[in-house]
């Protein structure tokens, strides 16, 4: 089932066009990987969904209601949560506060305090810092930090952009790890990476978009294969 | 055909003065010919404020930065024209204690000409003194700073009344500004702040405006254009306080503090800043505005509610940054006829002034 | 710290001096305190929303001719009513004010907030006029209390009190609560709070409820000691306010309530013991130092720069 949809979405900053037209579809319990170069109009994508820019044209639905236009915090209390790029978790703010502020798009506070507890479980580094502020962090564990944040508002859809950007390869591939994990258990994401070969060996379905938001290929890793690989996809067919 | 286009490139350049030129006639020519006595005071008064406005837009218009301080440059033209041009026997019998170091300005009798352009660089050579801390800050720092300056030559102004004569008026200043020659230096204004604004400098200064990271790295000098556009706007600053002081005579050191300051903020932010139009736009628009709620409150209203005038006009004000958060111009100059099918100030809508915004988020 | 040189060799003068250095000092420290609670509400509008609002005099304005109007009233009234009064003033500025300028960028919020003062200076000119009005303090407040031998006016302990009552309050309500950890979640980065689901319009409309409750007690204080309300009464305690929080760094809550409360008390004290001439060159020469700590420390003095991922 679909879970996000976009039909023709454009998106312009001022006159210019950043994303001209794009169509694409999220299904629940998969892992989709959009791909592209720089500039390509993938982060303007994720900014897009999650409400911070207005598309010009077309439709978002996501459970098949019409979420475009609508302010961030609306959006996220439909079940979309953002992993932002550079992380942006909250520097003067603890680690167990920036943690807290994850749920405030939640109702049952209760549930939520539990559930804090048991990321700190999970993320046995966030339970060592708990009271550091979270400038004290290091990359790596500033974007488990913002995960974990993500994670604390029970999303329906976890949008992850570029959560490996400026990572150690040692930790990338935690990050990846924990990616996978995720998936197995069941949370659906749709993950913006530039790292385009780790991200189609975890993905179900990937997106390689290029300048302009347009999408150059769409289908799983195998299909990408049989049609050259990677290295075609990226300099077009 | 080249030539034809030569000259239409020309005419683009000269089209905004020229514009300003034209509106500001129009207004001159009302006062003159159209409008009854009673307006020559004010039209008078909106010719000073055109170049106090632009003084200003010169500086923080460019910049970017938001100066609370330049009505302290007015000041200081205002009191040094003061000084030049009092006759010799008033000056002798008022002033018994200046200053050993100014005691010369006591045999000085200038014309009112250049005693305006004396006043004029005198606050340049100020704005440069201090110019060394002020163009190092940016944003709401910076704000602070100009306020900082504002008030501290506004203490000077008080205290040293010596010279100043402090809260206390000053006595025999000649009444030299006319309609006619506030009208001609609004004019010169005009040409100056867009000048400035067209040259080379003035679009480096733009450029740190706009980004300032992105200016350095293309090797312009931050704080040296900074300084350059302070120093220029002093000098309009100067002329500006000068011809203040010969209109209204009688001034004393809290005429150019507070009140002052924000008027013409209000003005050019209502204008809209970064555009030499805005200027003179926000000029004209607060003028009549508030003199056609005056003619309101006192014709209509009998003058039964005192203060009535200032409380719609602040709420008009309000209403204004609402609908245009960059003023009325939006910021931009009066565009060429031709790209008028789609000006870009006009087809601005909120949608895409909020998707500007946003742009700076995410890049 | 407020040190005066003895005037006399006479005892009783001598003791004389010594009771007007701590009463000084008393002085300095309460209402020092009062300049970093409107301080602190400066820095907690600058952060969230971009917001320098020199409108905030106008509160202490409101709540001033509130008082002016309750004052034959009893206290209890007096009090409840002036807070509630501020806090819905500032509540309406947000509404009508700030809300549709939400998006716009800081100068043109600052002259909105400018319009906003000036519209409510006027409509003070044209409600109750030009002429101060006396607010005569309850004699109960302007009798000297007897500590240790020492006689301190009652007003400046009572102020003294409910600062700092106010200041613990506020600070652990930013840092216990879900709402104070939004507004200052708000303050490092509006736009990832919102992302995370914190609702904008609700922390805005927090942080001028909360800074109208403390522009109440500010007023409370304020004109208690002044004794009169006039329109334009709000400037003064703002501009230091306001100049103390930029020294101190309004981009950092803490740092500001610290530079409002030094400058405050520096000023309270410097009026207190310097003949008025010396006193207004000593602006002069404060304000030439404030240029400099802009110039040396841009983000104020006390705050911690914010450490941000590379």
């Amino acid at each position: 089932m679909n879970l996000l949809t976009l039909t023709d979405v454009w998106v312009r900053y001022g006159r210019v066009p950043a994303v001209q037209g794009l169509s694409m579809h999220v299904d629940e319990g998969q892992l989709v990987g959009l791909v592209g170069n720089n500039g390509a109009g993938k982060t303007t994508t994720l900014s897009t969904v999650t409400g911070v820019l207005r598309p010009s044209a077309g439709t978002i639905e996501f459970e098949g209601k019409e979420i475009a236009g609508q302010a961030p915090d609306r959006i996220l209390r439909h079940g979309l949560s953002l992993v932002p790029e550079n992380r942006r978790i909250f520097a003067r703010l603890s680690v167990r506060e920036n943690l807290q502020i994850g749920t405030s798009g939640r109702k049952d506070r209760a549930k939520a305090k539990e559930d804090i507890e048991e990321m700190l479980g999970r993320f046995p580094v966030l339970e060592r810092y708990h009271d550091q502020p979270g400038a004290n962090l290091s990359g790596g564990e500033q974007q488990q930090l913002a995960i974990a944040r993500a994670l604390l508002a029970r999303p329906r859809l976890l949008l992850l952009d570029e959560p490996t950007l400026g990572l150690a390869p040692l930790i990338v591939d935690q990050v990846f790890d924990l990616l996978e994990q995720l998936k197995s258990e069941g949370v659906t994401i749709l993950l913006v990476e530039q790292n385009a070969a780790r991200t189609v060996s975890i993905a179900d379905r990937v997106y390689i978009m290029r300048t302009g938001g347009r999408i150059e290929f769409e289908g799983t890793g195998d299909e990408l294969a049989a049609r050259g690989g990677l290295e075609t996809a990226y300099i077009g067919f | 055909m080249a030539t034809a286009s030569r000259l239409e490139n020309l005419a683009r350049q000269l089209w905004v003065p020229a514009v300003l030129w034209v509106l500001l006639l129009i207004v001159y020519f009302l006062a003159q010919f159209v409008l009854s006595a009673q307006y020559t005071g004010i039209v008078l008064n909106l010719f000073i404020t055109t170049v106090l406005v632009l003084g200003l837009q010169v500086f923080s218009g460019n910049s970017g930065i938001l100066s609370f301080g330049h009505i302290a440059f007015a000041a200081l033209g205002a009191y040094l024209s003061a000084l030049l041009t009092i006759p010799v026997g008033i000056k002798r019998t008022t002033f018994l204690e200046m200053p050993g170091f100014l005691k010369w300005i006591l045999d000085v009798e200038m014309g009112t000409l250049s005693s305006t352009l004396v006043s004029g660089l005198f606050a340049a050579v100020v704005a440069l003194i201090v110019a060394t801390p002020i163009v190092r800050l940016r944003g709401v720092p910076a704000g602070i700073a100009t306020l900082a300056l504002l008030v501290i030559v506004f203490t000077f102004n008080i205290q040293t009344t010596s010279i100043t004569r402090g809260t206390s008026t000053m006595i025999g200043v000649p009444a030299t500004t006319t309609i006619s020659s506030a009208f001609l230096w609004a004019l010169v204004a005009v040409v100056v702040a867009f000048a400035y604004q067209a040259s080379r400098r003035g679009m480096r200064l733009r450029a740190s405006r706009e980004n300032e990271a992105a200016a350095r790295s293309v090797g312009v000098n931050v704080p040296f254009e900074r300084g350059v556009g302070w120093v220029l706007s002093a000098f309009l600053m100067g002329v500006g306080g000068a011809l203040y002081g010969h209109y209204i005579i009688a001034f004393s050191a809290g005429e150019f503090y507070f009140a002052a300051t924000f008027n013409i903020v209000l003005m050019l932010v209502i204008g809209g800043l970064t555009s030499v139009s805005g200027a003179v736009v926000g000029v004209i628009f607060i003028t009549v505005v508030k003199e056609i709620l005056r003619n309101i409150e006192n014709g209509a209203l009998d003058g039964r509610y005192p203060g009535l005038t200032e409380l719609v006009l602040a709420a008009i004000l309000i209403f204004v940054l609402v609908k245009r958060p960059r003023g009325l111009t939006a910021g931009h100059e009066i565009p060429w006829p031709r790209d008028w099918a789609m000006p870009r100030w006009a087809s601005r809508r909120r949608g895409a002034a909020a998707a500007d915004n946003q742009v700076a988020d995410v890049t | 710290m407020a040190s005066r040189r003895p005037t006399s060799d006479s005892e009783s003068r001598q003791e004389h001096t010594i009771q007007d250095v701590i009463q000084t000092a008393v002085d300095s420290i309460s209402y020092g305190a009062l300049y970093a609670l409107m301080a602190l509400s400066l820095a907690l509008l600058f952060s969230v929303m971009g917001l320098m609002n020199f409108a905030y005099g106008e509160l202490i304005m409101v709540g001033g001719y509130t008082m002016f109007i309750l004052r034959d009233d009893s206290w209890v009234l007096l009090l409840v009513i002036t807070i509630v009064v501020v806090t819905v003033i500032s509540v309406l500025m947000e509404r009508i004010a700030f809300r549709p300028l939400r998006d716009a960028s800081p100068n043109t919020l600052l002259v909105a907030s400018f319009a906003v003062s000036y519209g409510l200076q006027q409509l003070a000119y044209m409600t109750v006029g030009p002429i101060p009005k006396g607010v005569s303090p309850y004699p109960w407040l302007v009798e000297s209390l007897d500590i240790l031998g020492i006689s301190v006016s009652r007003l400046s302990i009572i102020t003294f009190v409910v600062t700092i009552a106010l200041l613990i309050a506020v600070t652990a309500g930013l840092n216990r609560t879900m709402l104070g950890i939004q507004l200052r979640a708000s303050t490092e980065d509006f736009d990832m709070a919102r992302l995370v689901g914190v609702r904008a319009n609700r922390v805005i409309v927090a942080a001028f409820a909360i800074t109208g409750v403390l522009a109440g007690v500010v007023a409370l204080c304020y004109v208690s000691r002044s004794g009169s309300v006039s329109p334009t009464l709000g400037q003064g305690p703002l501009l230091v306010a306001f100049v103390g929080g930029v020294i101190g760094g309004l981009g950092s809550l803490t740092g500001a309530t610290i530079g409002g409360f030094l400058l405050g008390a520096a000023v309270t004290a410097l009026q207190a013991t310097l003949p008025t001439d010396l006193s207004s060159y000593t602006t002069l020469f404060a304000f030439s130092a404030v240029i400099a700590i802009l110039v040396l420390r841009p983000s104020g003095l006390f705050a911690r720069r914010a450490v941000r991922e590379a």
